[in-house]
């Protein structure tokens, strides 16, 4: 049987559920590693060629031009897009600096100024088509499970 | 080892938790220049937190870091306890040190043999290993056993492993 080729990707979060995503391997690698073949992962392997992925998993909200076109190119190779917890679903709460007031505005605009942040900070669905959603900071485990062994048949 | 004349270049570092890439230029054998970067993006959590409840402070700022979500919980908690002059029983260190060190054990097991181990024994992931290698075998299986252990006593303390609510 042909292995399940799998992607894990982050964007700007704090990698929660990259760690519930590890900690979830304790139990289950035995079980998957002969169904599934975790082909990029950048906190698990060495960096690879994204492509012809079955199901890519992307965590965090979209920050620089940079980070939409490598998410674009994450779904131009994938089959299934997930988006993972709360920042790559609703941008939060890696966009809080979108709620901010005009003054702290200001205060930080240099920031993003001198780093090609973009204007706001934006869940993925504001650039790609998702497929599926996996919520909560950190992401559900039951709910990561779940839309895995939807496609693990 | 590497001699003579060489550039190295690293968009994006692997095995590591967060984003970094590093460019190195070698010249008769000596570093010439050497730069490592961040390539995180701000989130601005200091401008963020002002002006919010102190009592949802802890919570907002365990944000900053998902794999020591915990030591942020705790810090930021212990400087609101000293503001406020809240002494804390006996039970409730206990609780929490327990809780510290449940991180220090997953996180530790995660940073050995999720990202150092499969460097040192010549293998481009933990994945990778071996399991007919008897030594690679236990390794694998051990990181496995390290990181959970960790993560259960970080539960049992504080409710969950990653972004716990500290005792009270």
């Amino acid at each position: 049987m042909q292995k399940l080729r799998v992607g894990w990707f982050s964007f700007t979060c704090c990698e929660d559920s990259t760690i519930i995503f590890t900690e979830i391997l304790n139990t289950y690698w035995d079980k998957w590693k002969e169904k599934i073949d975790f082909v990029n992962a950048r906190v698990l392997r060495e960096e690879r060629p994204i492509e012809n992925l079955d199901i890519s998993f992307v965590e965090g909200a979209i920050s620089s031009k940079n980070q939409e076109e490598k998410l674009k190119k994450i779904r131009e190779n994938s089959k299934i897009l997930v988006a993972v917890g709360s920042c790559a679903n609703t941008a939060m709460p890696s966009g809080w600096r979108n709620t901010f007031d005009q003054k702290t505005k200001e205060e930080i605009k240099f920031i993003l100024e001198r780093f090609s942040h973009l204007e706001k900070v934006e869940p993925l669905a504001k650039f790609v088509k998702v497929d599926d959603k996996v919520l909560g900071c950190p992401m559900k485990e039951e709910d990561f499970l779940n839309v895995l062994n939807k496609y693990l048949t | 080892m590497h001699q003579g004349n060489f550039d190295l270049s690293l968009d994006e570092i692997t095995k590591i938790e967060g984003h970094a890439s590093l460019t190195l230029k070698v010249r008769g054998g000596k570093i010439k220049d050497l730069q490592f970067k961040i390539a995180e993006f701000k989130r601005f959590y200091t401008q963020a937190v002002r002006g919010k409840g102190i009592s949802a402070v802890p919570q907002l700022v365990a944000r900053i870091c998902g794999t020591c979500s915990n030591a942020h919980i705790l810090c930021s908690t212990e400087a609101i306890e000293k503001a406020l002059n809240i002494k804390n029983t006996p039970q409730t260190m206990l609780l929490r040190k327990l809780l510290y060190n449940g991180l220090i054990i997953r996180d530790h097991g995660l940073h050995l043999y999720v990202f150092s181990l499969p460097d040192v024994i010549n293998k481009e992931s933990l994945l990778s290993f071996n399991e007919n290698d008897p030594i690679q075998h236990e390794l694998l299986h051990d990181a496995f056993a390290v990181k959970e252990a960790g993560g259960r006593l970080s539960t049992w303390a504080g409710g969950r492993s990653v972004y716990q609510t500290p005792s009270k």
